[in-house]
């Protein structure tokens, strides 16, 4: 894989999202990750990458369904199978 | 496809559907803002799930089969209910987004310590301040942690969208959030 010239280019950044996606193959991702292995500038976007999308999942807010919701639900499925 | 006997659509339906109801719950209300409307989201998408079980393939993935049924509901039947006047649509904001696909929202370094303690009040209110394109594929990915595919197949776009989406939205929620920072007085650009 081309090394990035920097942490701003786009094919940089468009791995970057792949690979904190989960969506690299095995060979893609170790291919990326030793194109910018000298490259400070790049591992640290890497970094920050990785840790905007943890804060996301770990600070957002999660709702859950009420009990009361579920036993209606089932209810109404029982009677839509009547 | 062969028809399921009773027991069998209830056994699907309770091992295989209700286990995923919390998460439907939370998309469903991050979409409409609303628990009313969220609550008859579900309990439609339910609905139709059971009604369809038939059509539901035994041991493939419930959770992104729940989700598009419930995202085609929305769509179809919730979206304009929910639609807020101060919400910008997805296909108005592209138009003047399209050229942005490189931009770069600078620094924004959640690593430090002061981001640790901004309360998930603000991140959801910056969330939900998306437009709901971009908001649904954030949810997708890093709330329930759906693949690329998933996402591409429950929204009904290519995958290359999916990922310029999700650097759209990203790069939308870091510029909220600098903000937000900023206005608190934290330093978030890097000198």
């Amino acid at each position: 894989m081309e090394a990035p010239h920097n942490a701003d280019c786009p094919k940089f950044l468009n791995n970057v999202t792949r690979l904190i996606d989960g969506t690299m193959s095995n060979e893609e991702e170790q291919a990326f990750l030793a194109s910018i292995n000298e490259n400070c500038e790049c591992l640290e976007k890497l970094e920050i990458e990785q840790h905007f999308k943890q804060f996301l999942a770990s600070k957002m807010e999660r709702k859950c369904c009420s009990e009361k919701l579920l036993h209606s639900i089932k209810e109404q499925c029982v009677d839509d199978a009547d | 496809m062969a028809k399921l006997n009773s027991q069998d659509r209830e056994r699907i339906f309770n091992s295989e559907f209700l286990p995923h109801a919390d998460a439907l719950y939370n998309f469903a209300f991050h979409l409409t803002y609303r628990e009313d409307m969220a609550e008859d989201l579900v309990q439609d998408t339910f609905l139709k799930a059971f009604r369809f079980v038939d059509s539901y393939q035994l041991g493939t993935n419930a959770k992104a089969w729940l989700f598009r049924i419930l995202k085609n509901s929305f769509i179809n039947d919730y979206r304009k209910k929910s639609k807020q006047p101060n919400k910008v649509d997805f296909e108005d904001f592209i138009t003047y987004q399209d050229s942005d696909e490189a931009s770069h929202v600078g620094h924004l370094d959640l690593r430090q310590e002061i981001f640790q303690d901004m309360m998930g009040d603000e991140i959801t209110k910056a969330i939900n301040d998306l437009p709901v394109d971009f908001r649904t594929v954030i949810l997708l990915c890093d709330v329930e942690g759906f693949t690329y595919e998933e996402i591409s197949k429950i929204v009904d776009i290519p995958i290359g969208t999916v990922r310029s989406r999700l650097h759209r939205a990203r790069n939308l929620l870091k510029e909220k959030l600098k903000g937000y920072a900023q206005a608190m007085g934290y330093k978030t650009e890097k000198s």
